[in-house]
C-alpha cells in the first residue's frame, strides 16, 4: 500500500478522526491549566479550549450522525432513536436504584462476575451521570437539529458544501489547538530549570461559575514588586495556589514560583501567599508578636539572611526585656556566622 | 422521520427533568427525603414551599416503631410519633431515677410546645440553660418557645447561640419545628413577618437543605431594609456567604454588623473565621481579641483567643490584659486565670503567673467530682 493511499485511508476514517481529536482537546484542556502561562491570552485560551471541547463533541456527532453504518451495525442502526431511548431510561432506573447496589456492592459478594458488575454500576455517580446526561443531551440535540436541517435545506448543494467546510474549519481549529497543546506542554513537562520566586500582589481575583456545580474557572490580576511592576493575569488552580475567588482579598503579598521552560518561555507552577512578608506586616501592626517574629527570625536564620536579623531581635527585646536566653542564642549565631558587630550590639542591648 | 425525532426529544426532555431533580436533590440531606407515605407527601409540601404543613407531615412520618421503655427511656419517640402521654409517662419516670437528666426535661417541654404550653415549655428549657446555658437543644427549643411567644429578639439571641457551636442538635424533631416556625412566619399566601428571625431560621435549615441559604440571604436583606435587627440580619447574610466560600463578601457582612453593634461579639468572632479563610492575619486577630473585649463573660471567646493571640502571635502583652479583664469580669474562669499564667510568665512576671496557677488548680479541684 502506498503511503498516499494510507493518508486516504486513514482519512476517511471520518468519526475515529473526531474521536481522537475530542479526545486529545480534553486532555489538553485538563492539563494546559496546570501548565500556565501569565498573560491575559492564556486566560482567554484556556477558556477557548472549553468551548473546543464541546466543539469536538458536535464534531463527533455530526460525523456519526451524517456516517454511513458499516453493515455489521446497519440493522442496529435503524433502531437508534428507541435504543437511545432505552437507554436513558436504563440509566435513570439505574439512578434510582443506586443506594441500593451500592448497598450491595458493599457486601463480599462471592460470584467475581456479579461483583464486578455491581461494583461497575455502583461507581456511577449522580454528579458523573448528570455530566453524561448533559453532554448526552447536548450531543442528541445536535443530531435532531442536523436531521431537520438535512431534511430542509440539505438538499441544496450550496448547503452541502458550506456543511462541508464548516467541518473542515472546526477540525482545523481543533488540531490547530492540540498542536498548541503539544508545544506548551512539552515547554513545562520537558523543563528542568529549578522554580525561581517572583514576588507580586494580588490586584483583583475573578471567576466564572461552570455549570452543573463543577467549580469555577478563576484568574488574578497581579503586579510585580520587582521593577518595572508589571501587572500580569493568571489563570488560578483549586488545591495547587493559596488564593482563589472569594478568599483573597486585594493587596494579599504573593509569591510565583516561576519556571523558565524547556522553550524559553517561562510558566508558573504555583501562587502561595508571602508568609515573610505577611510577617512583616503583621509585626508593623503588632510589634509584640512574638511568636510571627521568632518565626521569622528562625526563616532569616534558614536563608543566611544574617543582616536582617538584628533589627528584629533588637525589637523583641523592646518588647520583651526579659527574654536574655533568645537574644543571647541569635547573638552567638551571629557570631558564629561572621556577623560580630550585630552579636555584640545584641549583647549589649541585653540586661545584665 | 419526525416520530423518531420526537423520540430524541423525549429522551432529552427525560434527562433535563433527572439533572433539575438531582441538582435540586443533591442540596438535600435524608432529613427532607424520608421513604414513607407522610415523607412523600412531606417532600411535596416542601418542594411546593408549604413549610408549615410539610413540617406536619414528616413530623407524622416519625417514631413509628413502637419501641418500649427500655429502648426509649426519654419519651422522645414517643413525643415524635405523636404519642405525647406515653412520652410524658416515659420521661417522668426517668426523671424520678435519675432526677438531674437533661433528656427527660427536653422531652416534657417538647410536649408542652406541642401542647402550646410556651411558657411552660420555656420554663423547662429555661431549667436547664441555667446549668448548661450551651445546650444546643435546649437553646433550639427556648428558640422556638420564645418565637411562638414573639420575643423574636430573644429567640434570634438563642439561635445565635445554639448555632455557634457547629452542630444542628440531637432532636429529631428541632428541625421540623423551625421549618414549621418558618412556614408559619411567612405563608404562601401571605406577607411574611419576623423578617431577620425568618433569616435565623433559614440558616438553621440550611444545615439540612442548602436552597435555605438563598432564603436566608433574601430574608437578611430585607431584615437589614426594614431595620429588623440589622447587626443580627448582616450576621446571619456573612454566615451563609462564608459557608459558601464567599469569605469577602462575608468579612463585608461582618463589619457591618459590628459597625451597627460594637458589641456584637459573636460578628466579631466570624469577622476573625472570615479574615483566617482570605489569609489576613493581622485582622483575624484584631476581630478575635475584639469578641473577647465584647464578651469578656462568655468563655466560648477564650478559644480564638487562645489559638490566634496567645499560640500563633505569641502575643504576651496583650493576652495577659485580655485575660485579666476575662478574670476580672469572671473570677471563677479557670482557664482564663491559666492563660493569664502563661502570658504572666512570657513577660518575665513569675510571681503573678504562680498565683494564678494556684488559682486555677484550686478551681479545677473545687469542680472534679472527686
Amino acid at each position: 500500500m502506498s503511503l498516499r493511499s494510507l493518508v486516504g485511508r486513514v482519512l476517511s476514517l471520518r468519526v475515529m478522526i473526531a474521536v481522537v481529536l475530542m479526545g486529545l482537546v480534553g486532555y489538553y484542556m485538563c492539563i494546559l491549566g496546570a501548565y500556565r502561562l501569565p498573560g491575559a491570552w492564556f486566560v482567554l485560551a484556556v477558556a477557548a479550549g472549553f468551548a473546543l471541547f464541546a466543539l469536538s463533541l458536535l464534531v463527533v456527532v455530526e460525523r456519526i450522525a451524517l456516517a454511513r453504518p458499516p453493515a455489521a451495525l446497519q440493522p442496529v442502526a435503524a433502531h437508534a432513536e428507541p435504543l437511545i431511548f432505552l437507554l436513558v431510561v436504563n440509566l435513570l432506573i439505574l439512578s434510582l436504584l443506586l443506594p441500593v447496589i451500592q448497598g450491595i456492592a458493599a457486601v463480599p459478594l462471592p460470584d467475581s462476575v456479579f461483583r464486578r458488575v455491581v461494583g461497575v454500576a455502583a461507581a456511577v455517580s449522580g454528579r458523573g451521570l448528570s455530566i453524561v446526561f448533559a453532554l448526552a443531551a447536548l450531543a442528541l440535540a445536535w443530531v435532531i437539529l442536523l436531521r431537520l436541517l438535512q431534511a430542509t435545506v440539505g438538499r441544496w448543494t450550496l448547503f452541502r458544501w458550506m456543511g462541508r467546510a464548516l467541518d473542515r474549519l472546526a477540525v482545523a481549529l481543533l488540531v490547530l489547538y492540540c498542536l498548541a497543546g503539544v508545544t506548551l506542554a512539552s515547554n513545562s513537562a520537558l523543563d528542568t530549570s529549578p522554580p525561581v520566586p517572583r514576588r507580586a500582589e494580588i490586584l483583583a481575583v475573578a471567576s466564572v461559575e461552570l455549570p452543573l456545580r463543577l467549580g469555577q474557572f478563576a484568574w488574578a490580576d497581579l503586579r510585580d514588586l520587582e521593577p518595572p511592576h508589571r501587572t500580569e493575569r493568571l489563570v488560578l488552580l483549586r488545591g495547587q495556589d493559596d488564593v482563589g475567588p472569594h478568599r483573597t482579598a486585594p493587596g494579599q503579598p504573593v509569591r510565583l514560583a516561576m519556571r523558565a521552560g524547556h522553550f524559553g518561555v517561562p510558566w508558573v507552577q504555583a501562587v502561595s501567599v508571602d508568609h515573610q512578608r505577611q510577617a512583616e506586616r503583621v509585626l508593623a501592626a503588632v510589634p509584640a508578636a512574638a511568636g510571627v517574629r521568632r518565626a521569622l527570625i528562625a526563616e532569616l536564620l534558614r536563608e543566611r539572611r544574617w543582616r536582617e536579623i538584628r533589627p528584629h531581635v533588637e525589637a523583641h527585646l523592646r518588647e520583651y526585656p526579659h527574654d536574655r536566653e533568645y537574644a543571647l542564642k541569635l547573638a552567638r549565631a551571629l557570631e558564629t556566622a561572621g556577623h560580630a558587630a550585630d552579636a555584640t550590639a545584641i549583647t549589649r542591648l541585653v540586661p545584665q | 422521520m419526525f416520530r423518531r425525532l420526537s423520540v430524541l426529544a423525549l429522551a432529552i426532555i427525560l434527562m433535563a427533568l433527572w439533572i433539575v431533580a438531582y441538582q435540586r436533590a443533591s442540596l438535600m440531606d435524608s432529613t427532607f427525603l424520608r421513604l414513607s407515605g407522610p415523607g412523600v407527601r412531606g417532600l411535596t409540601l416542601y418542594l411546593s414551599g408549604r413549610y408549615a404543613e410539610a413540617a406536619r407531615a414528616y413530623r407524622a412520618g416519625l417514631g413509628r416503631w413502637g419501641l418500649d421503655y427500655n429502648d426509649d427511656p426519654w419519651g422522645a419517640d414517643a413525643m415524635a410519633g405523636g404519642e405525647l402521654a406515653v412520652a410524658e409517662r416515659r420521661a417522668r419516670t426517668t426523671l424520678t431515677l435519675v432526677p438531674a437528666a437533661f433528656e427527660p426535661r427536653l422531652t416534657l417541654s417538647e410536649i408542652a410546645l406541642d401542647q402550646r404550653r410556651f411558657p411552660a415549655a420555656l420554663e423547662l428549657v429555661g431549667e436547664l440553660l441555667a446549668r448548661d446555658p450551651d445546650h444546643v437543644d435546649a437553646l433550639l427549643l427556648s428558640a422556638i418557645a420564645r418565637a411562638r411567644l414573639g420575643h423574636d429578639g430573644a429567640a434570634i439571641t438563642a439561635i445565635n447561640r445554639a448555632l455557634r457551636h457547629g452542630h444542628p442538635g440531637r432532636r429529631r424533631t428541632l428541625v421540623y419545628r423551625a421549618l414549621e416556625l418558618a412556614g408559619e412566619l411567612a405563608p404562601p399566601e401571605g406577607p411574611a413577618r419576623s423578617l431577620c428571625l425568618l433569616a435565623h431560621l433559614h440558616r438553621y435549615l440550611r444545615i439540612h437543605d442548602d436552597i435555605h441559604g438563598d432564603i436566608a440571604i433574601a430574608y437578611a436583606r430585607r431584615a437589614i431594609a426594614a431595620g429588623d435587627r440589622p447587626a443580627d440580619a448582616y450576621l446571619t447574610l456573612g454566615i451563609v456567604l462564608n459557608r459558601r466560600g464567599r469569605a469577602l463578601e462575608a468579612l463585608q457582612a461582618f463589619q457591618q454588623a459590628v459597625a451597627i453593634d460594637r458589641q456584637h461579639a459573636e460578628a466579631y468572632r466570624w469577622a476573625s473565621q472570615a479574615a483566617r479563610d482570605l489569609k489576613e492575619p493581622v485582622l483575624q486577630y484584631q476581630m478575635a481579641r475584639a469578641a473577647l473585649e465584647a464578651a469578656p463573660t462568655d468563655r466560648f471567646y477564650l478559644a480564638p483567643v487562645e489559638r490566634v493571640v496567645m499560640n500563633w502571635f505569641g502575643d504576651a502583652r496583650t493576652t495577659a490584659a485580655l485575660m485579666q479583664r476575662a478574670v476580672d469580669a469572671d473570677p471563677a474562669n479557670a482557664r482564663a486565670h491559666e492563660n493569664l499564667a502563661r502570658a504572666a510568665r512570657a513577660l518575665g512576671q513569675p510571681d503573678r503567673a504562680a498565683a494564678h496557677e494556684g488559682r486555677a488548680a484550686e478551681l479545677r479541684r473545687a469542680r472534679s467530682p472527686l
